[in-house]
């Protein structure tokens, strides 16, 4: 077997997981996710589901991380593999590829707007456009939507070009000397800004006491945190709450599971994958509810951060910020670190991205790593292009449902149907626990079992009816975006078909080894 | 909008969860130094 790499310091590896976790969803996705779901409420079901379903998979995936790393797989097709020895086994590893690549090609688009709006910041540049209407404006016309501050796409296109770039050659440094390094540099980074950013927003108070007495931070910290039990008998809460700690964690993904192939037989991965696990919360619970929800309450009041919250994470992030960037004493600056801090949570995930791929073609193909880190490189500009160009027509928003919400609830349930039910729960229960430093609770032999598998069944179902269905019919969808939205799931089937022949190939080209052997 | 009783105590016991959660960890984490560099230990 090849030699692998492997990581450095075991808090380069937690810092390295965590980063994957952390994203642009703890700062954007989640104080919205609390504030419409009944506030501090919300924090039951989203606790119970952390118990459930975020730890559980925490620990599956990193045990079959490490699990298919004892075999020299770095992703999921040979891990299924050695896991369960039937020939499907492979294919719906190939899913794990599929997501991953195809979440990276959209996310690390949005993650160069972060880099750009941090420049945008510093110099001032949408400093002015002090409307929703005119920061809408600024924002559209740098997505290339319409045309006013910017004339054409050619800034976006180039932040886009700037942060492939950066990812990519991060990657080719490989997992110790680039990702690791990266989490190290990145992680605390991102800490900092963040604390920097909630003290910047805890002392604003009311910021104008004379006209607006009410508007004030205390008032956005009672929108995420005042209580509303009646909202408690509402399953769709406890779906938004389930989905929240499923994507907030990146599992689903395959990419813990390529970053946990590298370590060795006995690490403990219990400890570690908690570790991982409390860090992403830690961000999301108290950081990432601290910053842009109390600070919109305190400028715009709270009907209008209502609506803020209604029009999604990136109308927050995006229009809602920048505007409240202007009227703070020293708001490019703490422009330029809210958009840096995005960025740093974005690339520390895109990066776990597109690892898996990288390990696949090494491993299955005997590819170099540079060359299979620039042919990965090479293809998610290609495919890039479609998402930069075609942004107004949904094109994104079809590869997000399909790969990035659907497709992860949709592997994770096969990872762990595979991993309790075929490869067994007490051979997986005794790869949980090897080299543990921490006891797990027996309990959660029977959660990952029973429980876990039940939830993923409970939420694939309800999203099937009440979301897949109407998204794969196009039901609101605008007559002149369907050629494009259709573009993009032909585009998605090409990736998946290439990743199927891929893996069918490799199996063959082993087996062809083998006999030869033999 | 006026913060709550209920609210705060929401807010503390949340955040409490998380905080001790993350610093049990790291408190362990950094009680068992590990070093996973095996360059020059490789099979």
């Amino acid at each position: 077997m090849a030699k692998r790499e492997r990581w450095g310091t075991r808090i380069g590896l937690i810092l390295a997981m965590a980063g994957n976790a952390v994203g642009l969803g703890n700062f954007l996705r989640f104080p919205v996710q609390a504030a419409q779901n009944g506030g501090g409420a919300f924090m039951i079901p989203y606790f119970v589901a952390f118990l459930l379903l975020g730890i559980p998979l925490m620990w599956v995936e990193w045990a079959i991380g490490r699990y298919g790393g004892k075999f020299g797989h770095g992703s999921a097709p040979g891990m299924f593999d050695a896991m369960w020895k039937a020939p499907i086994s492979k294919y719906l590893g190939a899913l794990g590829l599929f997501i991953s690549t195809v979440i990276m090609v959209y996310y690390t688009y949005i993650e160069s707007w972060t880099l750009a709006f941090s420049f945008f910041s510093i110099t001032k540049a949408y400093f002015g456009e002090t409307t929703f209407d005119a920061m809408r404006s600024f924002l559209q016309s740098y997505q290339g939507i319409e045309k006013n501050y910017f004339q054409s796409i050619l800034p976006a296109y180039f932040f886009m070009c700037v942060t492939l770039f950066i990812n990519f050659f991060i990657l080719y440094r490989g997992i110790s000397r680039g990702i690791e390094m990266l989490a190290k540099i990145a992680m605390p980074t991102l800490f900092l800004f963040a604390i920097i950013l909630v003290i910047r927003v805890v002392t604003l108070g009311t910021p104008d006491p004379v006209n607006h007495p009410d508007w004030n931070v205390e008032s956005g910290f009672a929108f995420i945190w005042n209580p509303d039990f009646s909202k408690l008998g509402d399953a769709k809460i406890w779906l938004a709450a389930a989905g929240q700690i499923f994507f907030t964690l990146s599992v689903g993904m395959g990419t813990l599971q390529a970053y946990a192939s590298y370590l060795r037989e006995s690490d403990d991965i219990a400890l570690s994958g908690l570790s991982t696990a409390s860090t992403n919360e830690f961000v999301e619970v108290i950081l990432g509810a601290s910053i842009a929800i109390p600070v919109a309450a305190a400028f715009f009041g709270i009907e209008t951060t209502q609506e803020i919250a209604k029009g999604g994470a990136f109308n927050l992030g995006f229009v809602s910020m920048p505007i409240i960037f202007q009227k703070l004493p020293f708001g490019e600056f703490f422009g330029f670190l809210w958009f840096l801090l995005l960025f740093f949570a974005g690339i520390t995930s895109s990066v776990a991205m597109a690892q898996p791929l990288i390990a696949f073609l090494k491993e299955e193909f005997g590819i170099s790593h540079g060359r299979a880190t620039a042919l990965i490189g090479f293809s998610v500009f290609v495919a890039i292009q479609f998402v930069v160009f075609f942004l107004k027509h949904g094109f994104l928003d079809e590869m997000d449902y399909w790969a990035g919400t659907f497709g992860l609830v949709l592997f994770a349930l096969f990872e762990i149907i595979i991993f309790a039910w075929i490869f067994g729960m007490d051979k997986g229960w005794a790869e949980i626990t090897k080299g543990a430093d921490i006891k797990i609770p027996r309990i959660f032999y029977y959660i990952i079992k029973y429980i876990t598998p039940l939830y993923l069944l409970f939420i694939m179902i309800n999203w099937l009816v009440q979301d897949a269905i109407p998204t794969f019919l196009m039901k609101d969808v605008e007559p002149e975006d369907v050629p494009y939205r259709w573009g993009a799931r032909a585009l998605m089937f090409l990736i998946f078909t290439i990743i199927i022949l891929m893996v069918k190939t490799a199996w063959a080209k082993r087996a062809n080894k083998m006999g030869v052997v033999k | 909008m006026k913060f709550t009783t209920e609210g705060i105590i929401f807010m503390i016991l949340a955040w409490g969860i998380v905080s001790t959660l993350t610093i049990y960890c790291f408190g362990k984490v950094l009680k068992t130094k590990v070093r996973y560099d095996n360059q020059n230990n490789e099979d």
